[in-house]
């Protein structure tokens, strides 16, 4: 079934909009859960909370054009959250090791008196990203967005793990430059 | 704004961007190492013995494996070669279900068509498995050696937009302990000239498959193809076979305790044959 017609069955509060949105996602949003939580139960939770949110958020929310954006946006919130809530310590680690990759990007950490406004931040991070090429953004997205281990990453590009870890290197240095040309303060 | 902050405003990525990340790359290098290399060697003598079988008779082959960095998940895809079922043969109720599908059909050019399924297929959930059976005229060839309730059923019967039936499914779900099985049966009529391929996944990357054969006691041939640990903690059992024009499938997913009960159900239901 089109993403459309899924929206449309939400905005008619249908509850076939919850079946067929699993049906037609349910496996790649799982997987995602899977992959930051690390747990198959709390897995499952994510996607079924995805659910239960996106029915909640749609109406007013529209994804027509991207639904699947959008409910895996919310398993990647729900999972994260998870991690932190319950100190999951392996998967913990590794939320925090992104944390720290992350934080390279920043120009001033810890100022918290001058944040970005997400609209602010959005436009920042959308504008950085397309100056990439392709394959670097996508790089970029597998590792931050999808939080994918540097391994899988290589895998997927068919490349070594050492240009992996290079690329993201350079990646992060581009960000935090183009966030400070820009006059960003984060 | 601290790195888990900056981690958790990453939400406010493009969707296209997203969505664009999840595709397979446009440019892969394959790095044919270890049990992939494996798996190749082996796939040449699958196809070789399934171009024989092609030949040869009815039945099911592998024509291939489906790699995680093309897919959503890994799995295999099989070509079948069935016989086609004469429409005559079938129940005058399939004449109401061909009206509603070119129904759907039409309730599709209008923009007022909202089915769960497509146009093309008519669904019903309240059949059970024998009802199902004799709904389309059939009598029952859903050969199950087991005495369980049924979790789930499902006919589904599809056809043309000028009402063509085409193709039956029909759907028997049940659960013993923590193994679930799924019986399935598939009928194709003179109608259907599509080709017959079918496609399974199991999530994970790094999910291998093995095939075996194990014979009926009626002579023919029932195709097994297992899995190792998916990334849920489960594994696939699944055996094909073709008797009279049917596809019998039965998918068993189970975890590693259960393996020599789930091993046991799938001959079971071989020996039925």
């Amino acid at each position: 079934m089109e993403d459309e017609r899924i929206v449309d069955l939400f905005l008619a509060r249908d509850e076939n909009a919850v079946r067929c949105a699993a049906e037609k996602y349910g496996l790649r949003l799982r997987a995602l859960a899977l992959r930051i939580a690390g747990e198959v139960q709390t897995a499952e939770e994510c996607e079924n909370d995805a659910y239960l949110a996106a029915w909640n958020a749609i109406p007013p929310a529209e994804p027509r054009d991207y639904l699947y954006a959008f409910l895996a946006r919310i398993v990647r919130n729900l999972a994260l959250n998870r991690c932190r809530d319950r100190e999951r310590l392996k998967r913990a680690a590794f939320v925090s090791e992104l944390s720290r990759e992350m934080e390279e990007c920043i120009p001033a950490p810890d100022d918290l008196e001058s944040r970005m406004d997400d609209l602010a931040l959005r436009e920042a991070i959308n504008g950085f990203l397309g100056t990439l090429g392709e394959e670097k953004r996508n790089i970029f997205l597998r590792r931050y967005w999808y939080l994918d281990p540097v391994a899988e990453i290589a895998k997927r590009f068919g490349i070594s793990q050492s240009k992996v870890k290079t690329t993201l290197f350079r990646v992060r240095k581009q960000l935090r430059e183009y966030l400070e040309k820009e006059g960003y303060t984060l | 704004m601290r790195g888990n902050e900056f981690l958790d405003k990453m939400e406010l990525i493009d969707p296209a961007y997203i969505e664009a990340a999840d595709a397979a790359p446009k440019e892969k290098r394959t790095v044919w190492t270890g049990w992939r290399a494996v798996v190749a060697a082996c796939l040449c003598v699958v196809l070789l013995a399934g171009t024989a079988m092609a030949v040869s008779g009815a039945g099911t082959w592998l024509v291939g494996f489906l790699s995680s960095e093309e897919n959503v998940g890994t799995g295999y895809e099989l070509s079948a070669n069935i016989g086609r079922f004469p429409t005559s043969a079938l129940s005058e109720n399939l004449q109401a279900v061909s009206e509603e599908i070119i129904r759907q059909f039409q309730q599709l050019e209008t923009g007022v068509y909202a089915g769960d399924w497509g146009p093309e297929c008519w669904v019903n959930r309240d059949f059970s498995a024998d009802e199902a059976w004799e709904f389309i005229g059939l009598e029952s060839m859903q050969k199950t050696p087991w005495d369980l309730e049924e979790c789930f059923d499902m006919l589904t019967i599809c056809g043309s937009s000028t009402g063509e039936i085409e193709r039956i499914l029909i759907f028997t779900g049940y659960q013993m302990g923590d193994i679930r099985l799924q019986a399935d049966a598939e009928i194709y009529t003179e109608n259907y000239t599509g080709e017959l391929r079918k496609t399974m996944r199991t999530i994970g990357s790094d999910v291998r498959f093995a095939e075996t054969f194990l014979p009926t006691p009626s002579g023919n041939s029932c195709q097994v193809i297992s899995s190792s640990v998916n990334e849920l903690g489960r594994l696939d059992l699944t055996g094909y076979l073709v008797e009279n024009s049917v596809l019998y499938q039965l998918h068993i997913s189970y975890q590693e305790p259960d393996a020599a009960r789930a091993e046991e159900l799938l001959r079971q239901w071989a020996d039925m044959f």
